[in-house]
């Protein structure tokens, strides 16, 4: 199929802040992506360093008056450039003010030319197929599609050339190790039974395809809050419901997307800190489906689970800890009930992430050294005494910072996959 | 009680963890063996293929004995023959096909069809496909699966069977055809179909409105002039995908009298109805007829005059040309 030239075409949107070092080399990846019509529409969010003249004169970029109508806000566009080459005629770059990831993207909805729409990460690597297997659900259901998603995948330590992994490896760090089995938890359990039950909340924002359509009727990202991916997804289910109209949110149980996780502490923690953020934000924009029969399993099942298991259970967990801590004070504890209860929790987030790490065995089987298989038991059984305190504990700031009205995003330093991995 | 659930955990986890480095041993042997057996199958047929001296029917009988005892090794076999069937052509060709016979592996794959789950069925319907194995009544079920990858590789192997008449399953169609699958037999059509296209306008009144619609476009992406005539009534169907899609065709066709039957439509149309006769207006009309629009079109309807805004830039570019 993918030398179709009947496949509708697809508008991929990166935003790019200050990208000035990788955006070259990232855009350059962008464009080999193995799909026969697409565009690539680049939003430089108001970056203070050369990303958009690095992004002029590489690809030979010319000023594009174009029409576009600001059908979803968006802070104002300087200008539209598209590429005078005949090799990078389907590059589009748009210069804005800054706003936001939102913001950037709403401003690529408001000026891309196709319905079907794509929003990366612009420093991803996508698999070769990736926007071919991303679309089908789109074109193989019989309920309209709004949105579509996958499994994405770290890349840190994976060997990379040309935008494509060559080797898959495990992380070197223990930091990283434990969020491959955290990643595994959450596509090869978590979302891969919410989307049997069509009860997906989320769609990464790394990589995920949406109708624009459906996107512009429910008013595009909101600029509002730092978990922008969740939100859109929540509200675009939310205008189906009320709209009565069938609809589905497709899952593809594949690795499509290849992306770098934080391999320090801090930026970890400003990373959990913010998703907790968002997570809290998206569930009171739309406390109203909560429990609500009408929303069916996103009302029923979907949103009291993230509230209780996402945004309450690190609450309770430290409730439960500062408890224990003042039994411990008064001399009250009850050392068996202690122990006992400790090993049965601790036996069982051991067994869930030995599920996960099965369940990958089984099926897509990508590290393929035998003695990763023994790196990652180890580390599934170290994470709950290293990784879990401080998601915790990053959790709670994030409740915290979120009542004292913290809206940032937080630096995200990435160490940069193309340069770091190439070997 | 924790103590109970905690040992429940905890042996589980450890039986999970056996079985995760099982799994792992028993991947990489068959890694290994599947390696072995690649190559073993690869001479045999080499042998069949290119020995003149070679007893073909006797050494297949003995081949078959001994060395194809396992499933593995039958699904390896299959694969070899696929390969080996890609890449050549004539005798070769048809020498590789008979061997897939006399080692009855044909028999191996009807099982499958009959009992395995259905991502084997898939592959057993595109083995069948690829080696123009003739059991259409053995397939046809297939084209009701509920399962997309099995109803697609069932359509697949009608049209790769097929020699004068591709489409002859649509008859039997009682599900529609999801866009996928209509991508899949135009491709099909396009790309693995040899004989002679046949004429679209005979699906134009299927009971399925996925194939009507499918007809229509295949009337354009195969230039079928002929069809002009038969589609021009469609213009004013009561179904707005049909409608649609005879605009995009007839404008493909270069109707020259579909602008002036636009126009008097527009008002009354639909939003994305109203998107395709932009298109088509700007493709095969005026710059004046697309003014003529403007006056057309509603307060709120934004995206339609952002349509007709690029479409007038566009035509006022392409006539300063």
């Amino acid at each position: 199929m993918l030398q179709s030239n009947n496949l509708p075409a697809i508008s991929i949107l990166a935003p790019a802040y200050n990208e000035e070092a990788n955006i070259v080399e990232n855009v350059r990846s962008l464009l080999t992506v193995n799909y026969p019509y697409f565009e690539i529409v680049i939003i430089n969010d108001g970056s203070k360093d050369g990303t958009l003249n690095q992004l002029i004169s590489t690809f030979q970029l010319i000023e594009d008056d174009t029409p576009y109508h600001n059908f979803i806000p968006s802070k104002d566009i300087n200008r539209v450039y598209r590429s005078s080459s005949h090799s990078f005629r389907n590059l589009k770059v748009i210069d804005k003010k800054n706003g936001g990831k939102a913001d950037a993207l709403n401003a690529g909805i408001n000026a891309c030319s196709h319905e079907i729409i794509c929003c990366i990460d612009v420093d991803c690597i996508l698999e070769s197929d990736a926007l071919l297997k991303l679309i089908k659900p789109f074109l193989n259901n019989k309920n309209k599609v709004i949105a579509s998603g996958g499994i994405i995948r770290i890349a840190n330590s994976c060997i990379i050339e040309d935008g494509r992994i060559i080797e898959v490896k495990l992380p070197e760090k223990f930091i990283a190790k434990a969020q491959v089995i955290e990643y595994f938890r959450a596509f090869l359990m978590g979302r891969m039974a919410w989307s049997r039950i069509d009860g997906l909340m989320l769609i990464s924002g790394a990589f995920g395809m949406f109708d624009k359509q459906t996107v512009m009727d429910a008013g595009g990202y909101n600029h509002n809050t730092v978990g922008e991916d969740m939100e859109l997804l929540v509200r675009m289910r939310r205008v189906m419901a009320e709209k009565n109209t069938p609809y589905t949110v497709g899952f593809i149980p594949d690795p499509l997307c290849w992306t770098e996780v934080p391999q320090d502490w801090n930026i970890l923690y400003r990373q959990r800190n913010r998703w907790t953020r968002g997570t809290i934000e998206t569930l009171w924009l739309h406390r109203k489906m909560m429990f609500n029969p009408k929303y069916k399993i996103l009302g029923l099942l979907s949103a009291p689970y993230w509230m209780l298991f996402e945004w309450l259970a690190p609450i309770i967990e430290f409730c439960g800890i500062l408890f224990f801590m003042l039994l411990l004070l008064f001399g009250k504890v009850n050392w068996f009930y202690v122990s006992s209860f400790f090993l049965a929790s601790y036996s069982f987030i051991v067994l869930f992430s030995i599920t996960a790490i099965f369940f990958e065995e089984y099926s897509f089987q990508q590290y393929k050294r035998t003695n990763y298989i023994y790196k990652l038991i180890l580390t599934a059984c170290l994470e709950p005494f290293i990784l879990h305190p401080y998601i915790v504990w990053s959790s709670l700031k994030g409740n915290i910072d979120l009542i004292r009205g913290k809206k940032s995003w937080g630096e995200m330093q990435r160490t940069g996959l193309r340069n770091s991995a190439k070997t | 009680m924790n103590l109970l659930f905690a040992c429940i955990f905890f042996v589980a986890s450890l039986l999970f963890t056996i079985a995760i480095i099982l799994l792992r041993l028993f991947k990489n042997r068959r890694e290994n063996a599947k390696k072995i057996y690649q190559d073993q199958i690869g001479d045999f047929i080499n042998e069949c293929l290119f020995n003149e001296e070679f007893d073909i029917e006797a050494e297949a009988e003995r081949f078959r004995a001994e060395w194809l005892k396992t499933n593995l090794r039958r699904k390896i076999a299959i694969r070899q023959i696929l390969i080996f069937n890609e890449n050549l052509k004539g005798e070769s060709e048809k020498q590789v096909k008979r061997l897939f016979y006399l080692l009855r592996l044909d028999q191996f794959v009807f099982e499958i069809l009959k009992k395995s789950a259905w991502h084997q069925q898939s592959r057993a319907l595109y083995v069948m496909s690829e080696l123009k194995v003739l059991k259409p009544a053995l397939v046809a079920p297939f084209l009701h699966s509920k399962i997309h990858g099995v109803r697609e590789q069932a359509i697949y192997y009608f049209l790769k069977t097929s020699d004068s008449d591709p489409l002859r399953f649509f008859e039997n169609l009682t599900v529609e055809l999801t866009l996928w699958e209509q991508l899949y037999i135009q491709d099909s059509l396009q790309n693995v179909y040899q004989g002679k296209i046949p004429d679209f306008s005979q699906w134009l009144e299927h009971p399925l409105l996925s194939v009507r619609l499918f007809a229509i476009r295949m009337i354009r992406e195969f230039s079928q002039f002929e069809n002009i005539a038969t589609l021009i009534p469609m213009l004013n169907h009561r179904d707005p995908l049909v409608r649609k899609e005879t605009i995009k065709t007839l404008c493909r066709l270069n109707f020259e009298k579909l602008p002036s039957i636009l126009l008097a439509q527009f008002q009354k149309e639909e939003e994305n109805v109203k998107l395709e006769i932009i298109n088509a207006i700007r493709s095969l009309g005026t710059l004046a007829m697309l003014q003529d629009l403007r006056s057309n079109i509603k307060e709120d309807e934004n995206r339609i005059a952002l349509k007709l805004l690029k479409a007038e830039k566009k035509l006022k570019l392409l006539t300063t040309e």
